[in-house]
């Protein structure tokens, strides 16, 4: 419990954790609103079978930097400021330290990221009527009370709160910023962005299955399913084994190394 | 005490020296340099010396260019400091010794500032060789001690064989051993004829060091003098007093209008009379005493008590304005 | 007793400040780390990528021989003459014009000179030669004559002086021939982007040419009769007077000739150049760190006591990153290339839907050498952004957020217009000159997308400039 209300205070003591929560849940939002603005449920042929939760969810791809940031952070300030030596002073029992980051950042990215996915329902709710995506064409109101919806929308917080954890674990790992930063992006955005240009086939689905940020967003999808190479929750599993490989090898090297 | 006054002009001159003028600067609502005038001269060690805060680091970033001031000049032999060409010539500094790149080697840290004034490669051995660090030249500076880091930076410093040196704070983190070298460098490196600046917040660090002082408070100057001057003037004339019967002396001497201040179980400093009227009273009251002495106040004390108002963060201090 | 310093110096020259910020960069080992983390992931990706998967592309047919065709039998040796008095507009690769050939089944060899909207005059054979190409449209004189194994063609514009465009010997050429008139127009083929990849469907155009003066010279006494070749539609013939008004659709096309659409779409070159998009993390994340790390530790102090003229040190730096980061790029993006095309092979991307490109090709050269200037130009925008912003983690977030969010959420959830603007307006845009082939979603020119790119970083350098000179160290 120490543990817990000293890592509590040092994030919230940091000017910058405000604004990387704040910018959390704008982008998300903000990227929400544009894509459900620039949609168009009429004039879209010939391919119309919009998945709207996954649509409106789509301010994940930016405000998932801000979980990283977050993530990062939490763990590799202590070693640019060696503030890590006073904190191993003040509670020597390092696995309880690290395990107490990790659910203090978690929680908090955890609560941003409901606040930015109910602000993303929001936005899409008001913009997406006025695109043509009425229940006349087919596209009833988004709402939390249909299963796959709610599973879209719980499922990308958890997946936020999983990228900070990810994001932790490396930073743990390489104790460096910047690093962290750039490594926990290239894996996350660099294999979606390829798989695009890939043709179609086994390696593909292969590639899909392994990268963490295209298996974990499956959980947002509510239509064709079937087409998918990995199911929702199966996806959303990838992305935790890797958070939770990234926190073990962080765990173990924060354990062994000298402070 | 020979305080300049502000505002009086400093006339610029070719010899190397370091000259502020009216420095104003404020960092938002935090005024840090508030009309600061004085000049450091070459051949001696000139103490910079002031609490915590009080803008001495400041005022050394000024004179270097890299903050502006709000209104007035900063110049090094008369020009100012973003108009010389190969500053590392002119002035050598040690502003912040943490101020390495962890992953860089110690020749490496040299040979780019080196570089950067066209200085040829040999002078990195030669100053490493003057600071000691020979031996580790090809170690990264991440794994450096503080002090190590003071002696890397001092390097810096002494790159270009600078006529004027300026370093803030250069003692702290040094063991006894490396601040006795670091003394003899500053008093050899002044015996040659530069003006030498070194900032302190502890007057005793310099107390066998300086020879001239710069006294700053609260970003204002408090005192511009000489070590003696200031020592003479921190006795001031008082009287040391020693006696079996305090309360007794203390209200005879003040009757006569001494200012009297208990030191100790047995000793008194009185200002305000001389010693000679001192023992006549006494004598005339029949007031035992074993001991009257002309008070010879320590650097510390006379520091402590000139900055006694200007201290702002010490814990029970009254607004003086 | 002034002192004056003994040592001599060469001065504060601009070259004296590139050797510094070398030592600077080069003396600290994450750099090199970095600098060869990015090539290798950069050659890794590339490989990984040209082994994912492959084309079909070589086993659809290499031709297509659809049209509508106005013919009558010539035995042995003669000619077709006609004028082709007007062509609609229906395609650009619209034809209309003369033909001969062997027989009315579709893959029989052929000859045919023929007027396009857009492309001149064309004399084309074989579904695989250009047998030449010229300007001219309706109307126009044509003809064909056919001499043994040979036919010829010719264009006059008033039916009387005929200049030769060019002669072609047919393999397989029977005695009887079919000579006549044929009109062609292509489908207008649409890519429609689909979540995860595209899908492209034609949509059927009808061709429409009026002829007359149709001779046939040593024949001419059959009728004239109109079939559709292959699987076309929509042809037709009617006569009024001299006048033969034929419609059509189709192509007769094939690998050599313009009209030709490969059924292979994918860019075989910037596809193996993906590696890319982590090369352009890694050194995005060195012109970052170059500059935040002066800010973290304090050096920039040292720095700027050191240079004072601090725009200077500013574009020192930006040289010596930006030449070091187009090395490195350009090592990596050759031995990407190079290391990718036995995969592509491999895969089946071969000749003809796809010819080998070998990387002395200048639009190839262009794309590779192009690839190193994007990641010299964006190590660049990244110390300018880090130089402004003085944290790397906000600056990675920044910079890395603008080159990797538009290309995600452009394939993920954007209709293709938004997702192309975006490739237009961000600094995205610079990947554009890794692109050899114009495609659905070609975005932007390929130099007009470096531009782009470009137009960033100096505009962020000058503010980076401005502020480092403004701002106190």
């Amino acid at each position: 419990m120490y543990a817990l209300h000293m890592e509590w205070t040092k994030l919230r003591t940091v000017a910058t954790t405000g604004w990387w929560l704040l910018g959390l849940v704008a982008c998300t939002v903000g990227l929400a609103a544009f894509v459900s603005s620039t949609v168009d449920a009429v004039n879209c042929a010939p391919r119309c079978d919009f998945d709207l939760p996954r649509l409106s969810l789509s301010g994940v791809y930016i405000g998932q930097i801000a979980a990283v940031a977050l993530g990062a952070l939490a763990v590799t300030t202590e070693y640019d400021t060696a503030m890590v030596r006073t904190t191993l002073a003040a509670y020597p029992r390092r696995g309880a330290v690290l395990a107490a980051k990790l659910a203090v950042v978690t929680v908090v990215v955890l609560g941003c990221a409901a606040l930015g996915v109910l602000g993303s329902l929001a936005v899409a709710r008001g913009i997406l009527p006025g695109n043509g995506f009425t229940r006349a064409n087919g596209y009833p109101p988004l709402s939390l009370g249909d299963r796959a919806t709610l599973r879209a929308y719980l499922g990308t917080v958890l997946y936020l709160g999983l990228i900070a954890i990810l994001s932790a674990g490396v930073g743990a790992t390489l104790r460096n910023t910047a690093a962290t930063v750039s490594m926990v992006l290239g894996m996350l955005y660099v294999l979606p962005i390829v798989i695009p240009f890939l043709p179609t086939g086994a390696w593909r689905d292969a590639l899909y299955r392994y990268s963490p940020m295209s298996a974990g967003l499956t959980v947002q999808a509510t239509r064709g399913l079937n087409a998918l190479p990995i199911g929702p929750w199966p996806g959303l599993g990838v992305l935790a084994g890797y958070a939770g490989a990234a926190v073990l090898a962080g765990a173990l090297l924060f354990r062994l190394r000298d402070a | 005490m020979t305080t300049r006054a502000a505002g009086e002009p400093s006339l610029p001159t070719m010899e190397p020296n370091i000259q502020v003028h009216q420095l104003h600067k404020r960092y938002g609502r935090t005024v840090a340099v508030d009309g600061l005038t004085f000049t450091v001269r070459p051949g001696q060690v000139t103490g910079f010396v002031g609490p915590n805060g009080a803008g001495k680091s400041t005022t050394m970033r000024v004179i270097l260019g890299l903050d502006r001031p709000d209104t007035g000049t900063a110049t090094i032999g008369g020009r100012p400091y973003r108009s010389l060409r190969t500053p590392l010539r002119e002035v050598g500094t040690l502003l912040d010794a943490a101020a390495v790149h962890p992953g860089r080697r110690a020749r490496d840290h040299l040979l780019w500032m080196a570089h950067s004034n066209g200085l040829p490669r040999s002078r990195v051995d030669t100053v490493l060789e003057m600071v000691g660090l020979t031996d580790v030249a090809r170690r990264r500076a991440g794994g450096f001690s503080l002090g190590m880091r003071q002696r890397l930076g001092i390097a810096g410093a002494l790159l270009g064989d600078p006529p004027v040196l300026m370093f803030d704070e250069p003692v702290n983190g040094l063991d006894p051993e490396g601040i006795r070298w670091i003394r003899n460098l500053l008093r050899s490196l002044a015996g040659q004829g530069r003006a030498i600046f070194v900032s302190s917040h502890l007057m005793s660090e310099l107390e066998d060091t300086a020879d001239h002082l710069i006294v700053v408070g609260r970003g204002r100057l408090i005192a511009d003098t000489s070590v003696r001057d200031m020592l003479a003037a921190a006795s001031g004339g008082r009287v040391v007093l020693r006696t079996k019967d305090r309360a007794a002396a203390m209200t005879r001497l003040a009757n006569a209008g001494a200012t009297v201040a208990a030191t100790g179980p047995d000793e008194l400093v009185i200002g305000g009379l001389p010693a000679d009227r001192v023992v006549n009273l006494l004598s005339q009251a029949g007031v035992p005493f074993s001991e009257v002495a002309g008070h010879r106040a320590s650097l510390e004390q006379a520091y402590m008590d000139l900055t006694r108002d200007s201290v702002e963060f010490s814990g029970a201090v009254k607004e003086s304005r | 007793m002034s002192y004056q310093s003994t040592v001599s110096s060469r001065g504060d020259g601009f070259g004296a400040q590139l050797r510094a910020e070398w030592t600077k960069f080069w003396s600290v080992r994450s750099t090199k780390v970095c600098t060869g983390l990015g090539v290798l992931l950069t050659i890794g990706l590339s490989v990984l990528a040209s082994n994912a998967g492959g084309t079909d592309a070589n086993n659809q047919p290499p031709f297509t021989d659809r049209f509508s065709l106005v013919y009558q039998p010539l035995p042995g040796d003669g000619s077709i003459t006609a004028r082709l008095a007007s062509q609609a507009n229906s395609h650009e690769w619209a034809k209309a014009g003369v033909i001969v050939k062997a027989d009315t089944s579709s893959g029989s060899t052929y000859a045919a000179l023929v007027a396009t909207p857009a492309h001149g005059l064309r004399m084309e054979a074989e579904f695989t030669r250009t047998v030449a190409s010229l300007p001219g449209a309706a109307p126009t004189w044509l003809r064909l004559t056919r001499t043994g194994g040979t036919v010829a063609g010719y264009t006059s514009p008033d039916g009387t002086t005929w200049h030769r465009v060019g002669g072609v010997t047919l393999a397989g050429l029977p005695a009887t021939v079919q000579v006549g008139l044929m009109v062609a127009s292509p489908s207008v083929v649409e890519t429609v982007k689909a979540a995860g990849g595209s899908d492209t469907r034609g949509r059927a155009t009808i061709g429409r040419a009026v002829f007359d003066s149709v001779t046939v010279q040593s024949g001419g006494l059959a009728p004239w009769r109109q079939v559709d070749i292959g699987d076309a539609s929509g042809g037709s013939l009617s006569r009024a007077g001299g006048a033969f008004t034929v419609t059509g659709s189709g192509d007769i096309s094939g690998y050599g000739i313009a009209s030709w659409v490969t059924p292979g779409n994918d860019d075989t070159v910037s596809n193996s150049l993906v590696g890319l998009q982590f090369g352009l993390i890694a050194m995005v994340a060195l012109g970052i760190v170059f500059a935040a790390a002066e800010y973290k530790t304090g050096i920039v102090r040292t720095t700027f006591a050191a240079s004072p003229r601090r725009g200077r040190v500013l574009a020192a730096k930006a040289v010596v990153l930006g030449a070091t980061a187009f090395v490195a790029g350009l090592l990596a993006s050759v031995a990407a290339y190079l290391a990718a095309q036995p995969g592509l092979h491999s895969n089946g991307y071969n000749p003809p839907a796809y010819p080998h490109r070998a990387i002395t090709e200048p639009t190839v050269l262009r794309a590779v050498v192009g690839a190193a200037l994007v990641l010299g130009v964006l190590a660049v925008f990244g110390l300018a952004i880090s130089t402004l912003l003085r944290r790397s983690v906000r600056s990675l977030a920044l910079v890395l957020g603008l080159m990797l969010v538009p290309q995600i959420v452009g394939a993920a959830v954007l209709s293709l217009g938004t997702d192309l603007w975006l490739h237009r307006l961000t600094p995205v845009a610079g990947l554009a000159i890794t692109q050899t082939r114009q495609r659905f979603d070609t975005a932007i020119s390929p130099w007009g997308g470096f531009g782009v790119l470009a137009g960033y970083a100096a505009v962020a350098l000058v503010a980076a400039i401005l502020a480092v000179r403004r701002r106190d160290a």
